[in-house]
């Protein structure tokens, strides 16, 4: 299994979004709803690792707050600057949470 | 980030497509429609449309989906809008009408220091929180400087403290305190805003004294919400001043500190910086999700090692294998 890190994206939201409305119309059961995210969390994992090649650097103002909890790293980070080579984003306040790389992940009984 | 745009674009319809492909198997297995799947996909994709967070798709028969969509949605915007004008017309031509409406005097007592008749005006029905305009009207005063016309104050009172005996009785208390009879001296907006502050001061403290005493059943709390030591000082002050001098500068201090206190709890207050962004398009909170390979710290500076993260800033969506970062805490 994989972590579930990801179904707090705009794509990860609207699956879930999308699937309780289904299950709210009676559509499907919750435990379907369950098995797709899972599904959601292994494909979304692979992707990343397999499909996305680009790297970019950032540079933050400050660092407001850092929170290690769980092997889970949350970073409140203020007046960050994000680079992809040429190309430049910046955020006022942007929150990092980050699950260990290098962990295996833990198994869910469904 | 335009190229990595279409990165995400590709990426997220790759992700669908998995999902649904893998998924196809669990919902058959359940004895589920496939339109309930493709209904789902459908759903899923609209949605990210809608979120803005990355490019619509080019598919003509989704193009004209997502038109239709926008039509709706801006119909049902006006919609609204329209509803909450004419509401708003209503309650602005209701108060006027009860400004002008039938009044009903209330004496005050206190001929020695001059202060002046109210006329109250009736209630409006609509608004919530119930404030009476009450015009205080001052008559001339001899010997006060620069105060030869009378001059009409108008005050916000709420509408509890006019009826009632005892709430009505308060409020000529309040009125006839030598602090408000100093402020009366005043110029008309200055006058206005000391006797206003001093109004909705006393008489939240009253309704909160009020409120606390039914609390106890029947044991009076004066501390707490029920304390009056901030802004009622000042009465209180004067009448010390004639009664014990020597207490006058204990109380000055106790005071001062008090003052301070409410002044610097504001003051305090201040020093959180918390950045509100009135824009609407950045009302999402900027979060990147992500795995870390290895995060180091030296000091007070921090150092990140990323791999494998969405993010989401300003409302739009980016990704990446490896992100490097540097912040200091």
């Amino acid at each position: 299994m994989a972590y579930q890190l990801y179904r707090n994206t705009t794509l990860g939201n609207t699956l879930q979004e999308t699937l309780d409305e289904l299950i709210q119309f009676g559509q499907i059961t919750p435990q379907l709803a369950l098995k797709v995210l899972v599904h959601f969390d292994r494909t979304m994992n692979n992707s990343l690792a397999q499909k996305v090649k680009n790297r970019l650097t950032f540079k933050a103002g400050k660092l407001n707050t850092y929170r290690f909890c769980d092997n889970v790293w949350t970073f409140l980070l203020s007046d960050v600057e994000f680079r992809d080579v040429s190309e430049l984003c910046k955020g006022e306040t942007v929150k990092i949470v980050a699950c260990d790389g290098k962990a295996v992940p833990p198994t869910k009984d469904d | 980030m335009a190229a990595n745009q279409a990165l995400v674009s590709k990426l997220y319809r790759g992700v669908i497509e998995d999902v649904i492909n893998g998924v196809r198997e669990a919902f058959l297995d359940e004895g589920i429609d496939e339109a309930v799947l493709l209904e789902l996909k459908q759903n899923w994709e609209n949605k990210l449309q809608s979120s803005k967070a990355i490019d619509p798709v080019t598919d003509p028969a989704e193009t004209s989906l997502q038109s239709k969509l926008q039509q709706s949605q801006q119909a049902s915007s006006t919609a609204p809008a329209n509803n909450s004008t004419p509401q708003q017309a209503a309650t602005t031509a209701k108060q006027p009408e009860a400004a002008a409406a039938a009044q009903t005097p209330v004496t005050t007592p206190n001929a020695a220091t001059g202060a002046a008749t109210t006329a109250a005006a009736a209630a409006p029905a609509t608004t919530t929180v119930r404030t009476v305009p009450v015009q205080i009207t001052v008559p001339p005063q001899a010997g006060v400087a620069g105060h030869t016309a009378a001059k009409s104050i108008t005050v916000h009172v709420p509408a509890h403290a006019l009826q009632g005996g005892a709430a009505g009785a308060q409020l000529q208390t309040i009125l006839s305190s030598p602090a408000v009879t100093a402020a009366l001296s005043l110029p008309v907006e200055m006058a206005t805003t000391v006797l206003q502050q001093h109004i909705n001061n006393a008489l939240q403290s009253t309704a909160a004294r009020s409120q606390s005493r039914t609390d106890n059943g029947g044991v009076t709390q004066l501390d707490g919400p029920g304390d009056s030591s901030d802004d009622d000082d000042d009465v209180e002050d004067d009448d010390d001043d004639d009664v014990e001098e020597e207490d006058d500068h204990d109380d000055e201090e106790i005071d001062a500190d008090n003052e301070e206190n409410a002044d610097e709890e504001p003051l305090n207050s201040e020093d959180d910086v918390t950045d509100d962004d009135p824009s609407v398009l950045f009302e999402t909170d900027n979060v990147v999700v992500c795995q870390y390979d290895k995060i180091t710290r030296s000091r007070n500076r921090w150092k990140f090692h990323l791999k494998d993260g969405i993010m989401n800033i300003n409302g739009r969506d980016y990704v990446f294998q490896k992100a490097n970062g540097d912040a200091e805490w």
